[in-house]
């Protein structure tokens, strides 16, 4: 959820955010590329937006709890734990 | 994202746009949380609880569970609110369950706090971060106990009585 709402906050000048979500079965390879995953099933989810992308120095941060490059009080940070939902 | 033995990863480029991919394991079957052991022997209780946690779906769960274990529960999504909780609340409070982990007050400075509005309040602290800092070391110096992210209402339940009895 907080994956689409970023989508959305990074295009204010509007555009389209595409999501897809797919059954997958992972080799050694795909699995050794995502952060060495186990081979075996999964689930592909892709949240894509056409928005205003991120810039290149900012792009190591992206996952840090709390980080943020928008204004306060504008949704929750890009950073926002992919895993708080936990 | 590590917790579910799952992987995020995104790639963007300036002006063109991002894409998030996140891929999770397939569950095969009907879901089955982690350690669950023999629900129906957690005992509740009657004493008063703060349940401070910033992630909704989270709190509702451990709130709900709390309260059907006959708790009185406070529920307060952030350290201000928490804080403001508390000095509207005029009955005694028995335990503070906090994130530890929150943006603007974190958990421990937000234990400090209450702490000098209650003394002697018993805290249970959270979090799903348990790789990016050393939890028993944590616990020794701030003075608390840690439950770790995902938890069941089961699971929080049985942490409860440990802490209070």
């Amino acid at each position: 959820m907080n994956l689409v709402a970023n989508a959305r906050d990074a295009m204010p000048k509007g555009g389209k955010v595409t999501i897809e979500a797919d059954s997958v079965v992972l080799d050694r390879d795909e699995a050794g590329r995502r952060g060495a995953l186990e081979p075996g099933p999964y689930v592909r989810i892709r949240v894509a937006d056409t928005g205003i992308g991120i810039r290149p120095e900012t792009q190591p941060f992206v996952f840090e709890p709390f980080f943020t490059t928008k204004d306060k009080g504008k949704g929750r940070a890009s950073g926002s734990p992919p895993a708080s939902a936990s | 994202m590590k917790q579910h033995g799952g992987h995020i990863s995104f790639r963007s480029e300036e002006g063109k746009g991002t894409t998030f991919e996140v891929t999770l394991p397939r569950a095969e079957g009907a879901p089955q949380p982690a350690s669950e052991e023999t629900p129906a022997q957690v005992s509740g209780g009657r004493e008063t609880i703060l349940v401070v946690e910033d992630e909704p779906l989270v709190r509702d769960m451990a709130v709900e569970g709390l309260r059907a274990r006959g708790y009185s529960v406070l529920a307060a999504e952030n350290g201000a609110h928490a804080l403001q909780l508390v000095r509207q609340h005029f009955g005694p409070i028995d335990l503070l369950i906090t994130d530890l982990v929150m943006p603007q007050i974190g958990g421990s400075e937000l234990a400090g706090l209450l702490e000098k509005a209650r003394p002697g309040l018993r805290v249970l602290y959270t979090s799903g971060y348990t790789e990016s800092f050393d939890v028993p070391k944590t616990m020794r110096a701030i003075g608390g106990t840690f439950l770790r992210k995902p938890y069941t209402p089961t699971i929080l339940a049985q942490k409860v009585r440990e802490v209070l009895d």
